[in-house]
């Protein structure tokens, strides 16, 4: 059954968590733009929810009646495509990320966060390069980490789900576009809890590009090759084996099969920024602490300055700088909603550490990190860092004294 | 006129009659509160036969591992089971909430830790039957029988020490100092007896927690060593590994990150949970390493339980917040620590799958864990689910359920035990309500910097929720009303960074905390007060100093802490405790019931004693008049908040 007759094209199908609606992206004419439209589960009138001057994908629905998309191309996505959030109606739309990297949406998480793919260092240059990874997001666009892990740097990730078990599985597509049948070699891979790395399972397939659960056990794979166009295949995650084609459509592309079913609803997360600032604050407990010096960490002492670089109509911008106390640690206010990248300098002003990712700070956000491109897999230490002990308050760079910057009162 | 003349002389009457009544109610309630503590007349045996459900917190496999023995502290009963039937053979009523199994060599005798007896259950395991009582120290806890079971080794959190009891005459012989709040004991191997302490070692503030593990020689019965495992808070079970494998303890613990401001919890930002290892080195101080057993988005909750199976290369440890047990591969365990690297394990967050073999799913609350002789089972006991999970260690598996008696309703107060003790609504499954409030609700004894206007500022001391119904509001600055806004959205947001708890599910949390009593007072004697505490109580309500200046009204003791509220006012007054890192100067006035078990003190926990309240942070006398007294005074005054 063509639940989509008017459109020349639809993507992206996801099902409500009630099992009624359905999600998706389409295109109503060859050379139109993508937008999201939403429509009954059983068939029906579709009605668009988005209006974009470029194209929207990659659409989820969020537990607290929003949904949030992919916005890519435009002038809104001048640093690659962007997530967007909006009310269930398609009202209120704005972005939730604000740096380079080509965000797209994967997947909303049990947790309730976000599982999004992007370039991976997230930079402008990264738009062209296919290095990707998978990172987890806030539904309110806080706290940007990648997800779990580094990844072997082959491995492009897409049409990422998690298991109910926390295990993520996604489709590993080559980063490097090879010659022959290889280039649309998908693979299923996964990254199970409690493991760190990604293990591949057998069972390529080529143009693999969609997975989605049928079950605990089965999952539904889909994609399309030259050969053999649409194909729609149960695949058994215990015996590691595609069991059936269920589906074959030689002269279609297929993007992606779902089964029409009630989906778990993930958690409520609870925003607690205050949108009406204009900063963020973010404390770093030792800089030191990095995987680009020898050992791990930079000599004591070699850490005198944080420099903050910013992104401002596509241009760099030096926000100005700020000490960096003896135990490494560096407290800052910084303008929200921008990108922002951070340069440690030694005590003449040289540069010691460059960070090669781009991060913004929500409005209100209070983010922590435990050192500048330090190891993911280290707890932190406890200590009472001296940027907060010596420091009346987080130093504020590239910002006016406005009302908005002050730190609101907030129930502990 | 005249009937308005009237209505004026009747509303003076009724001022006249009201002021009278207050006036009458404040010197009732003066002299109820010159007779006592409030919770002199209390019924804590009416208290505690209310709670119904088993709550199995200890176990113990006789030497054959035919039976199984389970310290049930909801219903003051050890039961006894069939290990082969896996039912029920008998419930043997024991002193008020056993916390502790102990077994002789032989396992002819049963010790059972009768915490708020304070003494120890002895019982016949032919007869199943108690056979005489033990004196023990201050709610009682873990216990040791010697080699030779001559000895009896039994840990009193309460009173900071461990009480030797000679077996044959069945008295204390000893009191060995143990450091602050020792909890769990167990049997090693040659002389030793182990003893860890659940709380940190009284210390400054700003500085990173240590704990200590006590090891005594029983030859000598004296300790030998005191050894301080840092940056560990929350230490419960012991079990050590064979000699093959190191012959190492492994003792589960929490590492807080109090000192850093909480504004995540993802990858233990806020704690991690992990084991400590100590390896015994004869007449060198033991080495001590520690290892995680969370992972890089999933955290292993409030480890408790620890054994490891004989003639296998595994041990176990259960997570009361995980709701899991976790099976470690001790070979690759021992392997990993000769590693040059095995100095950086006790923060290395993906080490755990190098000896984890397998995470399993338990009951709820597992505590206790015990393997059978032979290796070829092992036994979780679930507290908040009344069963005991028994796992299969041939193929690591679970491999049935023992139910402890008949399936009974879930009261909110249940409902609301289970999610005090569950992480599993945090973010990353990271923390519980328990994490920061063992011993069922208690406190930590660690300050912690919260998500505050200015990070860093304001960092304040954990506070108990035993006994706090009827002192709203809470937290230091007052600003939270009732319970139910702080278990609410207040801890979603910032404490569980998650969807956090449903309506209900506060409401059945809220019922639980309300119900959290206090331990019985060991300060107070059934006659009531001594002299030296009458003493105390003189000075608490004085209204005169030594030279016999009046004290102004609101710098008596009864002002601020007033006996008919729980010795709280209930409201925010400024003593003079602020320091240059509190963007306030006025705290509330917290309860003074129980404090004698809850050091540090004052709201950043910078007064380690009472005594230091005065001595150290009152030097204007604007945390009332104490200047004059002198150190008698002081601690008479110290005798009686003790009974409190």
């Amino acid at each position: 059954m063509d639940l989509t007759p008017e459109f020349y094209a639809a993507a992206d199908p996801q099902v409500s968590p009630s099992g009624k609606e359905l999600l998706f992206a389409a295109m109503r004419r060859r050379r139109g733009h993508w937008q999201i439209w939403r429509m009954a589960a059983a068939g029906g009138a579709a009605r668009q929810l988005t209006r974009c001057a470029a194209d929207c994908q990659r659409a989820a629905w969020l537990p607290d009646g929003h949904i949030v998309y992919t916005l890519s191309g435009g002038r809104a996505a001048r640093l690659g495509s962007q997530l967007y959030r909006a009310r269930a109606d398609g009202a209120h739309p704005h972005p939730i990320t604000f740096g380079p990297g080509n965000f797209r949406l994967e997947a909303v998480l049990r947790s309730g966060r976000l599982l999004v793919s992007a370039a991976a260092p997230l930079d402008r240059r990264a738009a062209a390069a296919p290095t990707r990874a998978l990172y987890t997001l806030r539904p309110d666009g806080s706290t940007l980490r990648l997800f779990r892990w580094q990844y072997p740097a082959h491995a492009a990730p897409t049409s990422a789900r998690e298991l109910p078990d926390g295990t993520v599985i996604f489709v590993a597509q080559p980063s490097r576009p090879a010659a022959g049948p290889a280039a649309k070699m998908g693979k299923l891979a996964w990254f199970p809890p409690q493991a760190a790395r990604a293990a591949l399972l057998p069972g390529a397939k080529p143009g693999l590009d969609s997975v989605r659960l049928l079950d605990g056990r089965r999952w539904l794979l889909s994609g399309s090759a030259a050969t053999s166009g649409c194909a729609i295949y149960i695949y058994d995650s215990a015996a590691k084996a595609l069991v059936t084609r269920v589906y074959q459509a030689p002269r279609m592309a297929c993007a992606q099969a779902t089964p029409l079913e009630a989906q778990p609803a993930p958690w409520i997360y609870h925003s607690i920024l205050h949108l009406q600032m204009a900063s963020g604050r973010v404390v770093c407990l030792n800089a030191y602490r990095s995987t680009l010096a020898p050992g791990g960490s930079w000599r004591r002492g070699r850490l005198a300055q944080v420099r903050v670089l910013a992104l401002r109509g596509g241009r760099r911008v030096t926000l100005g700088a700020a000490p960096v106390q003896p135990d490494g640690s560096f407290y800052l206010r910084l303008p929200a909603d921008l990108p922002l990248s951070f340069e440690l300098l030694d005590a003449r002003g040289a540069l010691v550490q460059a960070q090669r990712s781009w991060f913004w700070l929500r409005p209100g956000e209070d983010a922590g990190c435990q050192g500048c491109h330090e190891n993911p897999a280290l707890a932190p230490v406890n200590r009472w860092p001296l940027a907060l002990k010596r420091q009346a308050g987080a130093i504020a760079l590239g910002l006016g004294r406005t009302a908005s910057n002050r730190a609101p009162m907030r129930p502990r | 006129m005249t009937p308005r003349l009237q209505r004026e002389g009747g509303k003076k009457a009724a001022l006249r009659r009201a002021l009278w009544v207050a006036l009458a109610i404040a010197a009732v309630a003066a002299t109820l509160a010159m007779r006592g503590p409030r919770h002199e007349a209390r019924d804590w045996a009416a208290v505690y036969s209310r709670r119904r459900y088993y709550d199995p917190v200890d176990l113990k496999l006789s030497p054959h591992g035919r039976r199984l023995y389970v310290a049930c502290e909801g219903r003051n009963e050890v039961l006894a089971i069939n290990t082969a039937s896996r039912r029920v053979i008998a419930a043997i009523p024991v002193g008020r909430r056993p916390k502790a199994l102990a077994l002789s060599p032989g396992g002819r005798r049963l010790f059972v830790a009768n915490a708020w007896s304070g003494a120890i259950s002895q019982i016949d395991t032919r007869a199943l039957q108690v056979t005489r009582t033990l004196p023990a120290g201050w709610g009682v806890e873990g216990m040791a029988a010697d080699r030779t079971g001559h000895y009896l080794y039994a840990a009193n959190p309460l009173g900071n020490d461990i009480s030797v009891i000679d077996l044959a005459s069945g008295r204390e012989t000893t009191r060995l100092a143990a450091g602050h709040f020792p909890e769990f004991a167990a049997r090693l191997r040659g002389s030793w007896i182990g003893i860890s302490n659940l709380l940190a070692q009284p210390a400054p503030p700003d500085t990173p927690p240590s704990s200590q593990l006590t090891l005594i020689n029983a030859a000598t019965r004296q300790v030998r060593w005191q050894v301080a495992i840092p940056g560990a808070v929350q230490m419960r079970h012991i079990a050590q590994t064979p000699p093959r494998f190191g012959g190492y303890l492994l003792i589960p613990f929490l590492q807080p990150h109090n000192l850093i401001p909480l504004i995540e919890l993802r990858r233990d930002w806020y704690a991690s949970n992990g084991l400590a290892i100590v390896q015994l080195r004869g007449r060198r101080a033991p080495r001590v390493r520690e290892v995680l057993l969370d992972e890089l988005d999933r955290a292993f909750a409030n480890g408790y339980g620890a054994a490891v199976a004989p003639h296998t290369p595994w041990a176990l440890i259960t997570a009361s917040g995980a709701n899991q047990v976790a099976i470690l591969n001790l070979e690759r365990l021992h392997r990993l620590l000769q590693s040059p690297d095995a100095d950086e394990l006790a923060r290395r967050l993906d080490a755990a799958p190098q000896f984890v073999a397998r995470r399993l799913p338990t009951g709820r609350d597992p505590t206790a864990v015990a393997a059978s002789p032979n290796g070829h089972f092992a036994y979780v006991a679930n507290r908040a689910d009344d069963t005991i999970s028994v796992i299969d260690l041939a193929g690591l598996r679970n491999a049935g359920l023992i139910r402890l008696g008949a399936q009974r309703p879930l009261t909110a107060r249940r409902r609301g035990q289970q999610l005090f003790f569950s992480a599993l609504h945090s973010q990353d499954h990271e923390i519980a309500c328990a994490s920061c409030h063992p011993y069922e609700g208690f406190e930590d004894g660690l300050v912690w910097s919260f998500e505050t206007p200015r990070l860093g500022r304001d960092v304040v001391e954990n506070k108990t929720l035993l006994a706090i119904r009827g002192t709203s509001p809470f937290k230091w600055n007052g600003l939270n009303p009732n319970l139910a806004t702080q278990d609410g959205p207040r801890t979603a947001m910032y404490i569980f960074r998650s969807q956090g708890f449903s309506p209900v599910q506060v409401r059945d949390l809220v019922a639980f905390i309300n119900a959290r009593p206090l331990p019985p007072n060991p300060h107070l004697a059934p006659g009531g007060l001594n002299p030296e505490q009458a003493r105390g109580r003189a000075l608490f309500f004085r209204t005169r100093t030594n030279t016999g200046q009046i004290i102004p009204l609101h710098d008596r003791c009864y002002y601020c802490h007033a006996p008919l509220t729980h010795f709280t006012s209930r409201v925010l007054m400024n003593v003079g405790t602020a320091t240059r890192f509190d963007d306030t100067g006025a705290f509330k006035v917290p309860s003074l019931e129980g404090i004698y078990m809850r050091p540090p003190y004052l709201h950043n926990g910078e007064a380690q004693t009472l005594e230091e309240i005065w001595t150290r942070f009152n030097p204007r006398d604007r945390h009332g008049i104490t200047s004059d007294m002198n150190k008698v005074q002081l601690n008479e005054l110290i005798a009686y908040l003790d009974t409190l």
